[in-house]
């Protein structure tokens, strides 16, 4: 049977600026199913890292309706939201944003930290991880020694620790080359048969196509 | 002009740094301005005397010596030239007819002006004190007693009966002398009418109370004739020979504002105060400079797009430097013309901290400018180079990538702030000490009564004595008057004497029959018959003896002298001081009173002593007299502790407000770097909560290092400063635990400000790739 994850109904989102509204998201209205594997396309400014945010409920909306997992998120609390995306979602970013004085061991582990897992339990989830992602020789470097695609490999993976149901990626690719861009993309992939939901950002057609289904973006709408 | 147009908008954009860095600046440099302004002061006690490097005064353990010493060194001694001897005395003064005055006069040579350079408004310096009847007034006494008509040739009596002339005006003594301010000088000649005595007091080898001071020959070395003199002291002077005093010095002018030693009509100050000043001057100035530099390169981040597009178009290292230290020569001159206005609204509330008059006005001149102009610049510069040097290092293609991120590891930045909380984490529990102490002093049971009890200056003949304490029995609610020589709040006057082959000390109290009453004492009488020579001891007078419980009499040098009673112990000096044997004679028809002490009900008080008032001035004839409660003499003991407090108390005040800035400037610089982590944390799940801890957490190791630090540093202090007072308070440890968690809390606000910031910040922002 397949559930819905999350439902946007003509969601609003702008800034003002100089007594004008300029809209960064218009009326956009989206369903996702669980298991999906979802690509947003469009140019620089189209409003695709602005989804992302809204769905990982990291930036507010001003008109519209939100349902993740049947609850509203636009009527819930900032605490409640945050224990939602807390143990739903994990985010992967182009620029990696790993923690520079954390090792590999210690940036994986952080996540758990917050969510109150026993230590001998993080332990084994990040070993599980440095194991799968065969990064357990680097466990213990920092990031500024490893590739751009070793790190984003340890981003993914620390998206995955908490094993969200859904991952959200801002161009995740962007930063690498196109061979490190492949593994990430074949990871994805990978996960996504798993059942794992993943909606990414991206610029590239070839790593779209990695998606079940398109969506296009233009000036904060669907087109 | 465009460089000083774009620091302008800077400071503009970001106002807080601009008021926290101009304002440390500002209140810093008050301090150290009016410090300097102080300290130099002070320095310079003394410096005016034409004679300053040949004027020396003779010392032994203390700088007691008679009167004929003086004339005997001057003929055996070819190194002197002249000498002048200073013996001090208070009472009234009065042109006929007129009001009785209290005037302080000091006793001396007809060489004093020559010596020193006190400046005669009217007579001539060789001439003005020659003869024993003749009296130089100071400028404020002379209009006190004549107005504004010329008093030179004129008569004025002092204590009623000792008629002198005026033949000189004195300007008033400057307060930057080592003399206390005096209202009139006498020739030394005239205590012998003035004290009643049947020989001159110049020919008394037994009295050995007065101060003498040498003028020394030019380019002679008159010190070194000091072990020569010594052993002649000790062949054939008394006071050397009976081992009363054993060293001779001659002490230079300049040093004698610091000499511990009192003289006659001498002030002093601690040389431990003026370097313990001066060393706090420099430690303000060294915070001051660093809390700039680590404000500074706090901001400098928010500085580098500027520094990187001035690297692309072309400017160089050296430009840089140059600009940030113009900058920062820019802001210090702000801060000194401020620190200047403020100098002058504040220097009153200086002068009763520190007891002076630093008289700022007197300070403008060019030599004073050209200092401070270069200390400017010289703060400027220290002061901006650091931040030169870290700003203008940035690689620009890293700043306009959006790469560039400004390391954490300011190692300086850490032990500065650990630095500056050490050092208010120590003042905090020092002043909290003295402060516990003063009250302590205060609050002690002394073993008298010092509530409801006024006294006044006995100001008549022995012979109306019973008259005026009748008189003064009278006034309603006074419930008992005792007139007495010496008193509790005078210590007594010392008495040695041979008993039993051994020397003992003892102060000596002469107090009426209400004594005991009036104070309080508890007083247990002996079966002794009375006799007017009996005497009442305290009990660590009678232990000090060696009697036993139920004494009877001693024997003083050979007089077997009846003991009426024996005292409970009570505090009868500042409580430096422990009790000693003390013994209390009884005031005779015949013997003189100084005190007039009133033990008043409590009930309507002020009405009670002014009827005191006008019943004792017609008693005394028109006199100029005091009323004085016995409390606020006690407690105005430990003032000169309560202004050290005081004093300490400020720096305190400054040293938090300087490291509140500190670490804010700190958490500014410290959240702006790890704006990106938070963001990521954020994401990843953390809360505010966590955040908050996370952040703060290194600023709470750092005030815990100071904490550790401080403790020893203001324990041993204090301790030390305790080791002066006979009774000391307990140094309890919860005042430095109450030291470090104020630090603590005041830290954690501040940090917190910034780091709350951070913390709710949206990690979206931080997140975004630039």
């Amino acid at each position: 049977m397949i559930t819905m994850l999350l439902q946007l109904n003509n969601i609003f989102k702008w800034v003002n600026s100089g007594g004008q509204r300029i809209f960064l998201l218009k009326d956009l209205s989206l369903k996702v199913e669980e298991g999906e594997f979802i690509s947003v396309m469009g140019p620089s400014g189209s409003g695709k890292s602005t989804l992302l945010n809204v769905i990982g409920m990291l930036d507010n909306f001003d008109e519209g309706e939100y349902d993740f997992l049947h609850e509203s998120v636009h009527t819930l609390k900032e605490k409640h939201l945050a224990t939602l995306y807390k143990q739903y979602i994990g985010f992967v970013f182009q620029a990696y944003h790993l923690i520079d004085e954390l090792t590999v061991y210690e940036n994986l582990e952080m996540p758990l930290l917050y969510k109150k897992i026993s230590g001998s339990e993080r332990k084994a989830l990040v070993a599980d991880m440095l194991d799968r992602f065969n990064i357990v020789g680097k466990q213990k470097l920092f990031p500024t020694q490893l590739s751009g695609g070793q790190q984003q490999l340890v981003g993914v993976a620390r998206a995955l620790i908490t094993s969200p149901k859904l991952i959200l990626a801002d161009e995740p690719t962007g930063n690498l080359n196109s061979k490190q861009g492949e593994e990430i993309m074949e990871i994805f992939k990978q996960l996504n048969d798993e059942g794992v939901t993943i909606i990414q950002a991206t610029h590239s057609e070839k790593n779209a196509a990695y998606g079940s289904r398109i969506i296009n973006l233009l000036d904060g709408r669907m087109v | 002009m465009i460089e000083i147009k774009t620091y302008l908008r800077h400071l503009l954009k970001n106002k807080l740094y601009t008021v926290v860095t101009i304002l440390g600046f500002v209140i810093s440099l008050t301090f150290i301005l009016l410090l300097s302004v102080y300290i130099q002061n002070e320095l310079k006690v003394d410096d005016f005397h034409v004679n300053k490097e040949r004027i020396y005064r003779l010392e032994n353990e203390s700088v007691d010596f008679s009167p004929p010493i003086a004339p005997e060194l001057k003929n055996s001694i070819p190194e002197i030239e002249d000498f002048t001897r200073t013996l001090e005395g208070d009472g009234r003064i009065m042109v006929s007819g007129g009001q009785k005055l209290k005037i302080d006069y000091l006793g001396v040579d007809a060489s004093f002006f020559n010596i020193f350079s006190f400046p005669l408004l009217k007579g001539i310096p060789e001439e003005v004190l020659q003869t024993a009847n003749s009296i130089v007034l100071s400028k404020s006494m002379a209009i006190k007693l004549f107005g504004s008509g010329d008093a030179i040739g004129k008569t004025v009596f002092i204590n009623t009966t000792n008629k002198f002339m005026v033949t000189g005006i004195m300007e008033d003594f400057p307060s930057n002398t080592h003399f206390v301010e005096q209202d009139a000088l006498v020739n030394m000649k005239a205590f012998k009418d003035l004290w009643g005595l049947q020989k001159s007091l110049l020919e008394e080898y037994g009295f050995a109370s007065i101060s003498i001071y040498f003028l020394a020959k030019a380019n002679s070395n008159l010190p070194a004739k000091a072990p020569e003199i010594l052993s002649k002291f000790k062949k054939d002077y008394w006071l050397y020979k009976e081992g009363w005093a054993s060293i001779v010095e001659f002490t230079p002018l300049k040093e004698l504002y610091f000499s511990s030693k009192t003289g006659n009509g001498t002030q002093s100050n601690s040389k431990t105060l003026i370097v313990i000043l001066s060393i706090i001057v420099l430690l303000i100035l060294f915070l001051a400079i660093g809390n700039y530099v680590n404000l500074t390169i706090a901001q400098a981040t928010f500085r580098g797009k500027e520094v990187a597009i001035k690297k692309l178009v072309g400017s160089s290292k050296k430009q840089l430097y140059f600009q940030f230290i113009r900058e920062s020569v820019w802001l210090c001159l702000t801060a000194v013309l401020l620190a200047l206005v403020l100098s002058k609204l504040t220097e009153p509330i200086f002068d009763k901290l520190l007891n002076t008059q630093l008289n700022l006005n007197d300070k403008i001149s060019f030599a004073n400018l050209v200092v401070c102009i270069v200390i400017l610049a010289l703060i400027g510069v220290l002061s901006g180079i650091l931040p030169a040097i870290k700003i203008a290092s940035f690689k620009p293609i890293e700043v306009v990538k959006g790469t560039f991120r400004t390391k954490a590891k300011s190692v300086y930045g850490k032990v500065f702030i650990t630095f500056q909380y050490t050092v208010a984490i120590a003042l905090l529990a020092c002043s909290w000490i003295i402060l516990k102490q003063t009250d302590f002093l205060r609050n002690k049971d002394l073993g008298f009564q010092k509530n409801n009890i006024v006294y006044l200056e006995y100001l008549s003949g022995t012979d109306k004595k019973n008259t005026i304490k009748n008189a003064l029995l009278k006034i309603p609610f006074v419930q008992d008057v005792s007139l007495t020589w010496q008193s509790p709040l005078t210590g007594g006057s010392n008495q040695t004497f041979d008993y039993n082959g051994k020397s003992v000390s003892f102060q000596e109290f002469a107090v009426d029959s209400s004594f005991f009453n009036v104070f309080d004492i508890k007083m247990k009488s002996t079966e002794v018959a009375y006799s007017d020579k009996g005497v009442y001891l305290n009990e660590t007078a009678i232990k000090e003896l060696g009697l036993t419980n139920n004494p009877v009499s001693f024997k003083m040098e050979d007089e077997e002298i009846p003991i009426l009673g024996v005292v409970k112990d009570f505090n009868f000096k500042e409580l430096r001081n422990k009790i000693g044997p003390l013994m209390i004679k009884q005031q005779q028809a015949n013997s003189y009173a100084e005190y007039v002490f009133l033990k008043i009900s409590g009930a309507n008080t002020l009405g009670t002593v002014n009827k005191i008032k006008t019943t004792y001035s017609d008693l005394v004839g028109n006199a100029e007299f005091e009323l004085r409660f016995v409390d606020d003499t006690i407690n105005q003991w430990y003032e000169k502790d309560e202004r050290t407090g005081k004093i300490i108390g400020s720096f305190t005040l400054l040293s938090f407000i300087i490291s509140a800035m500190g670490i804010l400037a700190m958490s500014t610089f410290y959240m702006q770097q790890r704006k990106k982590e938070i963001g990521i944390r954020k994401v990843n799940g953390a809360t505010i909560g966590q955040i908050l801890s996370l952040l703060n957490k290194d600023f709470v190791k750092w005030v815990g290092l100071a904490f550790i630090i401080a403790i020893p540093i203001s324990w041993y202090a204090m301790d030390k400063w305790l080791e002066s007072f006979a009774y000391k308070t307990t140094v309890s440890w919860w005042i430095f635990a109450l030291a470090g968690i104020t630090a603590l809390i005041i830290a954690l606000l501040t940090v917190s400000w910034q780091s709350f910031r951070a913390a709710v910040a949206n990690p979206v922002e931080a997140l975004k790739d630039e």
